[in-house]
């Protein structure tokens, strides 16, 4: 594998910096050289220095683009720690169905989807603990700035890998037929979401409704302090007064932030706005 | 505290040796049997109940499915998690296992971190 030279790497951290907020430390240069492998392998016959130089000097956007993805961290597995339980099935869920009775509507984001894990593991939640929420107008929307993670979550279809991780052998047998050596999220669960490009750290689309469940697990953290303040004061825009902020395990607020702490267990905390 | 046992039962002793390990490192003191007929001997033989019972589907003498209907049908090991390790990937199998009496499903090939993820699921401690 090529070392890649400093003016290279310093590049490609204004690249990451400048598209998605995310600052590569001095140090993590091998983290690079392995995750634009495969990519350098696609393009400059493995050689990493190339692919960035040939992605710098390129006249049209796609091959960053690609480099940004490539680097981007895209860990997420279904049902990702039990706050599922913890937050969903005992305190929000029930909590907004009293609260919206009577407009039977709900609205969750998930606003750093990745591959799509997180999302449908609401849907499939949802459909099989809130049956009651079937005439209800349910919408989730889930986001990330990838093309290629949201092209793979819109296909809804996952290698073994991905089903042996956090995935309920239930589900899996209600929700999911096997299609060679992939698995397929059948259509009453992958209907469920609605996929959109969105970069948190760039303008948000208009037509963006406000939301009763917000998602923003494992995601702050990558970002500056002005950067995190910039999406929570737009994330505090975009909330129901009486929402919910999901934040991950190692992430908490200021009071600053305009969002109180509601509960936190080792598993992540969640807020509402103050 | 107690160190938990687990029963492996997998009529590949390769495959035994790799679970008894990862196991191992999860913290857990490992039993074998290379088909269920055996870990049933082992289970009477012995005074202590398994916390944890990893199940391979295809194996001679008695399969995994009917280890799973033998030990269900006794009250003794109501809290004994079963998770059946196979690689037989069809929904059909999976439903089948779980009717059974099965808790949880983890196919082959697998991670370490799929293992540990599955134990958590079945709500057990590891290391």
């Amino acid at each position: 594998m090529s070392e890649i030279h400093p003016e290279n790497y310093s590049h490609l951290r204004n690249l990451l910096c400048e598209r998605i907020a995310v600052h590569l430390p001095d140090d993590k240069a091998y983290l690079a050289e392995a995750r634009l492998h495969n990519l350098a392998r696609e393009h400059t016959h493995g050689d990493i220095n190339a692919l960035i130089e040939k992605a710098c000097n390129d006249t049209g956007d796609e091959l960053r683009c690609q480099l940004v993805e490539a680097m981007a961290i895209n860990e997420t597995y279904f049902f990702r720690d039990p706050i599922f339980n913890e937050s969903f099935i005992d305190h929000m869920i029930p909590n907004l169905m009293t609260l919206r009775r009577k407009e039977r509507s709900l609205k969750i984001w998930s606003a750093a989807c990745s591959t799509g894990q997180e999302p449908y593991s609401i849907a499939m939640l949802l459909e099989d603990r809130f049956p009651e929420l079937k005439d209800w107008d349910v919408q989730i929307i889930a986001s990330d700035f990838s093309r290629k993670s949201l092209a793979k979550a819109q296909s809804g279809r996952y290698g073994l890998t991905e089903m042996n991780r956090g995935l309920p052998a239930r589900f899996m047998a209600l929700y999911f037929e096997q299609i060679d050596l992939e698995w397929q999220l059948k259509p009453q669960i992958r209907d469920k979401v609605s996929f959109q490009t969105i970069n948190l750290v760039q303008q948000w689309p208009e037509d963006l409704p406000t939301f009763d469940i917000v998602l923003l697990r494992n995601v702050l953290l990558y970002f500056s302090i002005a950067d995190r303040n910039l999406v929570l004061s737009k994330m505090r825009h975009q909330s129901r007064h009486d929402g919910y902020l999901l934040l991950g395990a190692a992430e908490s607020l200021e009071k600053s932030s305009g969002f109180k702490p509601v509960s936190a267990s080792k598993y992540g905390s969640f807020y509402q706005p103050s | 505290m107690a160190t938990p046992q687990a029963l492996v039962i997998d009529d590949s002793r390769a495959m035994r040796l790799i679970l008894g390990d990862l196991l191992n490192q999860l913290g857990y003191e490992t039993h074998e049997a290379g088909d269920g007929q055996q870990a049933i001997s082992l289970l009477e033989e012995d005074q202590t109940i398994p916390t944890l019972a990893l199940v391979d589907w295809n194996m001679p003498v008695m399969n995994g499915l009917d280890f799973i209907k033998a030990v269900r049908e006794k009250t003794c090991y109501t809290d004994m998690k079963l998770l059946v390790v196979t690689s037989e990937a069809e929904v059909g199998h999976m439903v089948e296992a779980l009717t059974a009496g099965a808790d949880e499903y983890l196919m082959k090939p697998f991670s370490s971190e799929a293992l540990a993820s599955k134990l958590e699921m079945l709500g057990l401690r590891h290391a």
